[in-house]
């Protein structure tokens, strides 16, 4: 069975994907933010992670390229809903630049926000495959 | 006896010669004749004796008688004759008869006289010769006698006569001398008294020519020491006399000044005319001149002297000398120039000053209208001066009002639209010296391109407000929609079987794609560029949209399409012009939604000519001309300036965002290019689209208006990149990934600080976050400044507000970048830096 961790800051995200990516078959674990998502890698890896790029604590990108160095077999799907504001609600970058960051640093997939789930459930299936 | 009487004669012959011999001839004649006479009336009595019919006594009274009267006739002619000379022959001449008769008297037997009578008696006739001799010589005596005594009596009356006259003469000529004496007294006497006068006279003179001496030498003072230039000069321009002040206007000396001519001491420029000038005074056509003209002193300065001549002298009736009195007028001359310059000046400025002004005094009648702004509103310069601005703008009532207002001493100012033209116009109140108010002044100046700017400007910072907002919350928003959506399909899949259910569901998965749509349009809006633009060709775009369109277009729409063969590129993206041209046949099929109607599409090329059409808004050059028109409601005038604000729209709530046009808006001019718009109400509306073309032979850059260079290119630079974000420092190292440049990313400024202070001269450039925990961008500047002088410091953020440049600028920051930033604008940057100039940028 393929798994799944979702890496997303937004319960109400976190909670539709694991009902979602379960109901198509997959193990599915949630982490909101990139340190409980490493944590939970170090216990036990999973084959895809569905990654949000824009989160507090330890964010997208960073946790991106830790799974890349640590982890190179687990496949990173990103995925943005918008721009990455500064602390005064400033745009730092903007989803699309995140999601292009995201894919240099080591992403395999990037989506933007809304998703066509089947989409997303299509992506993980073909990048589950790859390693098998 | 002959002889001794013809001596006598002779000397006598000079005086009878002397006294006029015309008569001579003549007289001896007539005494001969008369003796002739005489002899005859003897020889007549003597017969008569003989005969006897007279007695003796009566002959002799007969020939007395007779010798008488001969006597007589010859002493009258004689007199009459007055000859004395005359006389003394004829006495002569009877002397020498009367001694002949005696003679022969003698021979015969000398008788005496009585015995002669006895004789006589005795002789018949013939008488004998010597009885004739005694009455001829007789008769001469007497005669002599008498006419010896006439003249004598002559000569003494003449004597007399002249002797009166003599006597007269004398008289006269006492009567002249008494004259001459008398007239000689008076001579003297007037004399006397000329003298007496002359005397005087020159007692007066003396005196006065002592007055005249020290009036002359007073004169001669103030002359000399007057304060203006004095100088005479004659008709030949040669001078005569100078004073001192003139010598020293001048600068002569007065040595040198000998000899020396007006004409040359006049500047060339006014020579001619002064001279001219100079010349009627001498022609007598003028009394005096005055006038301003520039002098040439001697050290070749030039001084500005006001002349004022006039004439001084006259000979043979012909001005001679003229007066001159020079006064230097440079100072005042300078102060006019500048006066009049100033004037010349400020009266340019006015007419041409890009705005109208104008003035009325108190009856609100024009004074004063000038400024090229004129030519804009229809008037010339000074055309309605004279004219009342309350008959005038009788329809302005906004005009009216303010020129009331500033009569009444106050200023307004004012927005107002005139033909098509946007003025503001302030009135202020014109005040005279006395501080009352003599009128009122106004300015208007055209502001429709800056309110066309200001409307631009703001409708940009608005979209790019809501751009900002939108970022913002898209990511949350769209989180949201995502979650929505998520939990949508769960719901649909485990409500397969029931079709209400599926129904409904589809009915939220509707309404959260359209929310998901409209956060997507808002952050098109924001047209952030996100690929680089490319060559596109527009025509394709064109015919792209309108197979779209022909699919889903409404039945009563006739959609026509019109696209010029061999159209050149446009630089740009494909999917925002065809987001441009979507939204504007979504528009114009809204306006045509009732009552159908035409939707043409056309594209073509058009050159921008200088002053031409548009010229004001594009450069020269070739553009692609899209028109897109409709035949539906139009737009009224007052919408017509608000269709492309962010959220205007003119369609009911929920039909519209408001958003179509503002996006054309900006896809227009991010791509260089203009959107115009044309409409009437009930006709129709034509939006016509100008994009620039670009020469497909020529090579691209692949980027569009301003090509940089790739970063490739810059000489190798090492970037010391600083922000709080992990994930931009991370996208600053990819950024960098695979070019000569070196960089250091540090999450805050005091590790940047340490680095930087590790090797200060090893760094190039810095970029840095404003808005960072710790030390600010512009803190973190001012140390690195303090280390090293004159580093290239890049302050950047997410805020483009006025404050955050002016802190960098005033922390010595080169340059202040907006964030997000992009690798073109970071190349930029990079590429000044590096080539060391702001021409850099256009290396590639």
């Amino acid at each position: 069975m393929t798994t799944v961790l979702i890496v997303d800051d937004d319960p109400l995200v976190r909670k539709m994907l694991r009902l979602t990516l379960s109901q198509a078959g997959f193990a599915v674990r949630t982490a909101e933010n990139g340190k409980v998502a490493s944590q939970l890698l170090e216990e036990s890896v999973s084959d895809v992670v569905v990654m949000d790029i824009v989160m507090p604590e330890k964010e997208g990108l960073e946790t991106t390229v830790e799974i890349r160095e640590r982890w190179p077999r687990i496949k990173v799907i990103a995925i943005s809903g918008g721009a990455r504001l500064g602390p005064t609600g400033q745009v730092r970058l903007e989803a699309s630049q995140n999601l292009r960051l995201a894919n240099r640093l080591g992403a395999h997939r990037t989506f933007s926000k809304p998703i066509d789930n089947d989409e997303l459930i299509q992506a993980i299936r073909e990048l589950a495959s790859e390693n098998l | 006896m002959a002889g001794a009487l013809g001596g006598k004669e002779t000397a006598a012959i000079p005086d009878d010669e002397h006294e006029g011999g015309v008569n001579r001839p003549r007289l001896l004649w007539f005494i001969f004749g008369m003796c002739a006479l005489g002899l005859a009336s003897d020889f007549l009595a003597r017969a008569l004796l003989v005969s006897g019919q007279i007695t003796i006594f009566q002959r002799d009274v007969i020939g007395s008688v007779l010798y008488l009267a001969v006597t007589i006739i010859t002493v009258r002619v004689a007199v009459i004759a007055r000859s004395l000379h005359f006389v003394r022959r004829a006495v002569l001449l009877s002397i020498g008869l009367v001694v002949l008769s005696q003679v022969f008297n003698l021979i015969e037997d000398i008788p005496g006289p009585d015995q002669l009578l006895i004789l006589s008696k005795q002789i018949p006739l013939p008488v004998r010769v010597e009885q004739l001799l005694f009455p001829i010589g007789y008769t001469v005596f007497i005669g002599s006698c008498l006419a010896a005594l006439v003249e004598g009596e002559m000569a003494r009356r003449q004597l007399v006569r002249e002797r009166q006259t003599l006597a007269d003469n004398i008289e006269r000529r006492r009567q002249a001398e008494a004259e001459l004496l008398h007239a000689k007294q008076g001579l003297e006497q007037a004399v006397q008294e000329r003298t007496a006068e002359l005397e005087e006279e020159l007692r007066e003179r003396q005196s006065a020519e002592k007055a005249l001496r020290a009036s002359e030498s007073r004169l001669k003072a103030v002359f000399e020491n007057y304060g203006l230039g004095i100088f005479t000069v004659d008709r030949r321009g040669r001078l005569q006399q100078w004073n001192k002040r003139w010598a020293d206007l001048m600068e002569v000396d007065v040595t040198q000044a000998q000899d020396m001519d007006l004409p040359p001491l006049i500047h060339p420029g006014d020579s001619k005319a002064v001279m001219a000038l100079v010349d009627e005074i001498f022609d007598g056509t003028k009394e005096s001149i005055e006038v301003a003209m520039r002098v040439q002193r001697r050290n070749g300065s030039t001084l500005w002297s006001r002349l004022t001549a006039s004439v001084m002298e006259y000979r043979a009736g012909r001005p001679w000398v003229m007066l001159g009195v020079m006064a230097d007028i440079t100072d005042v001359h300078e102060a006019q120039v500048r006066r009049t310059e100033s004037a010349r000046l400020l009266e340019a400025v006015i007419s041409s000053a890009p705005m109208v002004i104008w003035s009325i005094d108190k009856e609100g009648q024009f004074t004063l209208s000038e400024g090229s702004g004129l030519a804009s509103i229809g008037l010339k310069s000074g055309e309605v001066v004279g004219k009342s601005i309350w008959q005038l703008y009788a329809d302005s009532p906004e005009i009216l009002r303010q020129a009331r207002e500033a009569l009444a001493g106050r200023g307004t100012t004012q927005l107002s639209s005139t033909g098509g033209l946007m003025f503001r116009s302030t009135y202020s109140p014109l005040r005279g010296v006395d501080g009352d108010i003599s009128g009122a002044i106004g300015v208007a100046i055209d502001v429709t391109k800056e309110t066309q700017l200001e409307s631009q400007m703001r409708r940009k910072q608005k979209m790019e407000a809501i751009g900002t907002l939108a970022s913002g919350i898209a990511h949350d928003f769209n989180n949201i929609l995502y979650a929505i959506s998520g939990f949508n399909t769960l719901l649909k899949r485990r409500n397969s079987g029931d079709p209400d259910a599926l129904d409904y569901l589809g009915e939220i998965e509707n309404a959260v794609n359209r929310a998901a749509n409209l956060v997507e349009r808002i952050l098109a809006f924001s047209a952030r560029r996100e690929r680089p633009f490319e060559a596109v060709d527009f025509g394709a775009e064109v015919q792209n949209v309108a197979r779209l369109l022909r699919g889903s277009i409404l039945p009563n729409i006739e959609l026509r399409v019109d696209v010029a063969p061999d159209l050149p590129p446009v630089m740009g993206d494909p999917s925002q012009i065809e987001q441009m041209l979507l939204n504007l046949a979504t528009n114009a099929q809204h306006a045509m939604a009732e009552q159908g109607g035409v939707l043409s599409v056309s594209l073509d090329i058009a050159a921008i000519e200088p002053g031409g059409p548009h010229s004001d808004r594009l450069l020269p050059g070739d553009y692609l001309r899209c028109v897109v028109s409709d035949t539906g409601v139009g737009i009224s005038r007052d919408q017509l300036e608000q269709i492309f604000e962010p959220f205007f729209t003119t369609k009911p709530v929920g039909q519209g965002t408001g958003l179509g046009m503002a996006i054309v808006d900006n896809v227009v001019r991010t791509h260089g290019g203009i959107v115009a718009v044309d409409s009437a109400e009930g006709l129709g509306t034509t939006f016509t689209i100008y994009l620039p073309a670009i020469d497909p032979a020529a090579p691209m850059p692949g980027e569009f208006a301003h090509p940089v260079p790739r970063l490739e290119d810059i000489p190798p630079q090492h970037v010391l990149f600083v922000d709080d974000e992990s994930a931009v420092c991370m996208f600053a190292e990819l950024l960098f990934e695979g070019t000569p440049h070196r960089v250091t990313t540090c999450r805050n400024g005091e590790d940047a600080l340490a680095a930087f202070e590790a090797d200060p001269d090893d760094f190039d450039v810095v970029l840095v976050d404003q808005y960072m925990p710790g030390l600010s961008g512009t803190a973190l500047c001012r140390l690195l400044h303090a280390i090293r002088p004159g580093l290239p410091v890049v302050v950047c953020s997410g805020l483009d507000s006025v404050s955050d440049r002016e802190e960098a600028a005033s922390a010595g920051a080169v340059d202040f970048l907006k964030k997000p930033i992009s690798i073109d604008k970071l190349t930029s940057v990079m590429s000044m830096y590096a080539f060391g100039d702001a021409a850099g940028g256009n290396r590639s």
